[in-house]
């Protein structure tokens, strides 16, 4: 799991189409990442320009059109179990029928016992700030802490790779600063590989080590920048960092270029 | 504390009273009745209390109610169990629509002389129409439960690669339980039908049959005894069957209610 | 097949033999499959015939059954029979209508009525229907009188409960607009209300149509008043299987017309209606 080569995820070629209207609408065209072990790699471009669909391709959830999807190696045809995935809308990825114990415990193989997923359970809560929540439905309890547990369901089944898709879209933004720092938190202490999809560009700059670009109809990767920042990162002191304003600036430029090309071509 | 005991004390009031006068009436203008059909309600409770309490009712009511209980879960098993598959196959559904529709259009109860032709007059027949009955409204709501399980669902139990198992107990049919729900208590109300009407068709016991051969041997009091039987029957079925959706679905009312608090979406 | 009055409101205009069950994903051409399908299912019925595995009997081959059932439709006699078994339906859900829509309405604007009657009504309408059948033969004998004791008060609840909800269910936008537009009481019951109220009819009209349909036909075959119904009973006595079939298909073919013409006027009734627009 910890090999340190450059092509731990990696989309080669990556193209797809949907069908609409009996005619093929491309969305993604040729795409190229590669994603190293234990990096934190943020996709940012405006909205409709098909990043969810890139995570659901690297999430094995759908199969691309053309190209692949690699991981460790292995093409990915099927989601692997070595990956787990955060969606945006927690109110419709979490079990309303399930308590926020049985949820999380609710990927976790049979083989492992009962006790040991129990435990699993409780400490992955525990990880996200939700300790004594698990006898309560997800519903009972407000929009950032559902998020924490569809996060906490993620960490306890202890994937190799994790992808979020707009984790905090749906969030206010207090809280979406208290999940982004958790984020970090986790990826420090578990060394997990992490691709987050984000329209936001300081969240992106915040959290990635590397931050790429998704533009043009159909979209490929325009723009791959190294985020230079040491690993521990705040809120205020990051955010005023003179490094963390000028990849910020660069990663804004690059997309209101590319929506500015896109205007005149249309 | 008196204050609750007070709004509870008028909620009862606002509640029963109709239910106390009909009966009053009933009882008062039935007093002096001399009509054949329309015996004192006195006479129709004494019979009552002689034959339901409980002289009958190994006789009547047991194989009744065995019938009844057979009939339904068979009928609800294979209507869950099928539902399920149907619901996830559109292929298969689209494929089978118009023979499903043929077959639940046709009032069951004509369905009692092929029936009854086909496995005896025993009680096989009987079990196997009320399960026939008690099929469809189940069926028809667990397919629509399954095929409206959210996408978003759908795609956490691929990308956790649950298993097949898990995700039709787990996910799917918990996600279709408040429809499951909703047409289990119509198959309840049609097996009831069904029960009485089969026992009236070709039967030697039953409360069905009682109560027709109560009006064929004119002991109308008999009759009225029984029918108040069917209507209690009725109505504490429906009680158990509200109480059981109540049990059920208590994780669908808190999410509702919560939503409904929170107005949409993210708080 | 039949689908009888809920406690709570069907969420209006949704479960319809036709409207909710449009396949959407199905293959471009689904009548082949369909038309498979039936096909098998017959050639298991003659199947099943040709086994001997069920006496003679018991179970009618398709052909005879179907060559039968082409016979009874060119004789006058069936479709008296029809006709007397629709005639007493249709005057049983006209009367149900005629009770049930207006008490709804008044139980649905009337908290107190709405509270006060949930008992009565709770417990009328959860009486197995075809327990008055005994009733209705004694006091009217095998006439349509006692088809009529038994299907109204049966249909009179699903269009009863569902009038109520739906004059219950007026969304209080609609009913604030209709104040600050100063439409009076009269005027807000027939413009705001009772359209407000029309889907949920509809589906209450449904219920009960496809519910007299069954009992109607019940009660025919059970007491032998005229009509499809007393056909059949009539042939399983004189044990005749052919007949038997021929005419279970020809009472499946009535209660499918009937449910298709309900849910057809249904739609009409709530063209204006979302979950019907969104269909076209």
């Amino acid at each position: 799991m910890t090999m340190t080569d450059s092509e731990f995820l990696q989309a080669i070629g990556l193209s797809h189409s949907y069908v609409v209207d009996r005619a093929a609408r491309p969305v993604l065209h040729g795409v190229d990442l590669q994603v190293r072990a234990g990096e934190a790699v943020c996709v940012v471009g405006h909205s409709g320009t098909g990043k969810s669909t890139l995570l659901r391709c690297l999430a094995g959830l759908l199969r691309p059109t053309g190209g692949e999807v690699r991981l460790d190696g292995r093409r990915v045809m099927e989601p692997p179990p070595d990956l787990a995935v955060v969606f945006q809308d927690y109110s419709r990825s979490l079990m309303p029928w399930m308590s926020i114990l049985d949820n999380v415990m609710l990927p976790l193989r049979r083989g492992l016992g009962s006790q040991e997923r129990r435990s699993r359970a409780q400490q992955a809560l525990a990880d996200v700030g939700l300790d004594g929540t698990g006898s309560l439905y997800p519903w009972q309890v407000s929009g950032g802490m559902q998020q924490r547990v569809a996060i906490a369901r993620a960490l306890a089944y202890r994937p190799g790779v994790l992808l979020m898709d707009e984790p905090f879209a749906s969030v206010d933004a207090q809280t979406r600063a208290d999940l982004e720092d958790m984020v970090l938190t986790i990826r420090r202490d578990t060394g997990i590989t992490l691709v987050v999809v984000t329209h936001d560009i300081d969240e992106a700059v915040y959290l990635a080590d590397r931050v790429v670009v998704l533009a043009g109809t159909p979209a490929s990767i325009t723009a791959d920048l190294r985020v230079d920042l040491p690993p521990e990162r705040d809120q205020l002191t990051t955010k005023a960092d003179p490094r963390f304003l000028a990849v910020r600036a660069e990663v804004f430029n690059m997309i209101r270029t590319e929506l500015a090309r896109a205007g005149r071509a249309t | 504390m008196s204050a609750r005991l007070l709004r509870l004390g008028r909620h009862l009031l606002v509640e029963a009273w109709l239910p106390v006068l009909a009966v009053t009436v009933w009882w008062v203008g039935s007093a002096s009745s001399t009509s054949l059909y329309f015996p004192p309600l006195s006479q129709i409770a004494e019979r009552f209390r002689e034959l339901w309490l409980f002289d009958q009712v190994p006789v009547h009511l047991v194989p009744s109610l065995q019938n009844l209980g057979w009939g339904l879960l068979c009928g609800v098993a294979a209507a869950v169990a099928t539902g399920i598959v149907i619901g996830r196959m559109p292929r298969l559904h689209s494929a089978l629509l118009p023979l499903m529709e043929f077959m639940r259009a046709t009032p069951i109860l004509a369905l009692l002389p092929l029936v009854f032709g086909l496995l005896g007059l025993g009680v096989t027949s009987k079990v196997a129409l009320i399960a026939l009955g008690a099929f469809w409204p189940t069926f028809l709501n667990t397919v629509d439960g399954v095929r409206s399980v959210d996408p978003q669902i759908r795609e956490v139990a691929r990308a956790y690669r649950l298993t097949r198992t898990d995700i039709a107990f787990r996910v799917v049919l918990p996600s279709a339980m408040p429809q499951v729900v909703v047409g289990f208590r119509t198959s309840v109300s049609v097996a009831v039908v069904v029960v009485v009407g089969s026992e009236m068709f070709g039967a030697g016991n039953g409360i069905g049959y009682f109560v027709l051969q109560a009006q064929r041997t004119y002991a109308i009091a008999d009759m009225w005894a029984g029918i108040v039987l069917l209507g209690l029957l009725g109505y504490l079925l429906n009680l158990l069957s509200a109480g059981f959706e109540r049990w059920v679905l208590s994780w669908h009312r808190g999410q509702r209610a919560a939503a409904a608090v929170l107005g949409e979406g993210a708080r | 097949m039949t689908q009888i009055a809920h406690e709570r409101p069907l969420a209006a205009p949704l479960r319809g033999p036709a409207a909710a069950h449009t396949p959407r994903s199905a293959g471009r051409r689904p009548w082949v499959a369909q038309a498979a399908v039936l096909l098998g299912a017959l050639a298991a019925w003659e199947l099943l015939d040709r086994s001997g595995i069920v006496s003679d009997d018991a179970l009618a081959p398709p052909a005879a059954t179907f060559a039968r059932l082409g016979e009874l439709l060119v004789t006058a006699e069936v479709w008296t029979a029809v006709g007397q078994t629709l005639t007493g339906w249709g005057i049983g859900i006209a009367i149900a209508i005629a009770l049930a829509v207006p008490l709804g309405i008044g139980l649905g604007l009337s908290n107190f009525a709405y509270r006060s009657t949930r008992l009565v009504v709770d417990f009328l309408r959860t009486i197995p229907a075809l327990g008055l059948i005994p009733l209705a033969a004694l006091v009217f004998g095998a006439s349509r009188s006692a088809v009529l004791v038994v299907v109204v008060p049966a249909c009179v609840w699903p269009l009863l409960l569902q009038t109520a909800y739906g004059v219950r269910d007026a969304d209080p936008l609609a009913l604030e607009t209709a104040r600050s537009f100063r439409l009076g009481t009269w005027g807000t019951l027939r413009r705001v209300v009772l359209p407000g109220a029309l889907p949920f009819v509809a589906t209450g009209l449904r219920l009960s149509a496809i519910l007299g349909m069954l009992l109607a036909m019940s009660i025919e075959m059970l007491i032998l008043v005229p009509g499809v119904g007393a056909l059949l009973g009539t042939a399983q006595r004189n044990g005749d299987t052919v007949d038997v079939y021929a005419l279970t298909l020809l009472a499946a073919f009535l209660g499918l017309a009937v449910a298709l013409a309900v849910s057809r006027l249904e739609r009409r009734m709530i063209r204006w209606h979302p979950s019907v627009r969104s269909r076209r």
